[in-house]
């Protein structure tokens, strides 16, 4: 617990970011290309243990086909698990389980643990990399790239994950396309 | 060197301190030792206490009530 508090107390608001992002990519079956409208999905089904999915479309406004899916990934990938409905028989209830509770816990930690604050974290970043289906690689970036101030493209490679070389430039090069990083010649 | 543009930064550092800024509860707040004294008096020394003058005090600038 003192621990946990000096590590938050010396820890930058960038570092901060960095680190709850490497936690949600964890509790996201180490897939850092999950989106970030996912990783709001599973933070608002710990907020709301046993909602079922119109319960959760309604609060994250997401569309019924888009939620499936990704319901779907969460549940195949160990991240959630049904109940069922006891009030009605045709609906599920979800619950966040096993590692990513765990995870998304150590995430918390930084928040107060408020999964508002999550959330806004996790909205105001997709409102900051302006895409359609932004990444939890493409918000590590923008951390990553907030925390140094500047850095070398190589630097900035070595703060993501074990995903391929190639999708890590990718990312990259989309985010200097879009204007969101800029280059130095 | 790559960096953030200024628009990116400003955008994502506005989520940072809703996120992960000092909230009430775990600012250190500093206050001068007669507001400290004041908050931490017992409560039977408000007796104590100048009473309310009858009419509006007038505050004037040192130089001028030294006058």
């Amino acid at each position: 617990m003192v621990t946990n508090l000096a590590k938050r107390a010396m820890t930058t608001m960038g570092q901060k970011a960095c680190i709850v992002i490497d936690h949600l990519v964890e509790a996201l079956g180490a897939d850092a290309s999950s989106s970030l409208r996912r990783a709001q999905i599973l933070v608002d089904i710990d907020q709301y243990p046993g909602s079922t999915q119109s319960a959760i479309m309604d609060r994250l406004n997401v569309h019924k086909s888009a939620l499936n899916r990704e319901i779907e990934w969460l549940f195949n990938y160990g991240c959630v698990m049904f109940q069922e409905n006891s009030a009605d028989g045709r609906s599920k209830q979800i619950y966040i389980c096993g590692y990513s509770k765990k995870s998304l816990d150590a995430a918390l930690d930084y928040c107060e643990g408020s999964h508002e604050k999550l959330k806004f974290f996790l909205h105001n970043t997709s409102k900051t990399l302006k895409q359609e289906k932004s990444t939890l690689r493409d918000a590590k970036i923008v951390a990553s790239l907030y925390e140094k101030k500047e850095a070398e493209k190589q630097d900035v490679m070595n703060a993501l994950y074990d995903g391929g070389t190639s999708t890590d430039y990718r990312a990259l090069n989309k985010l200097v396309e879009t204007g969101i990083v800029t280059e130095d010649a | 060197m790559l960096k953030l543009s200024d628009t990116a930064a400003n955008t994502f550092s506005h989520g940072l301190e809703m996120s992960f800024g000092a909230s009430a509860a775990n600012t250190i707040r500093f206050y001068k030792p007669e507001t400290l004294l004041a908050a931490n008096r017992p409560i039977d020394t408000f007796e104590l206490a100048a009473s309310m003058p009858k009419t509006p005090v007038v505050t004037l600038p040192f130089e001028l009530s030294a006058a």
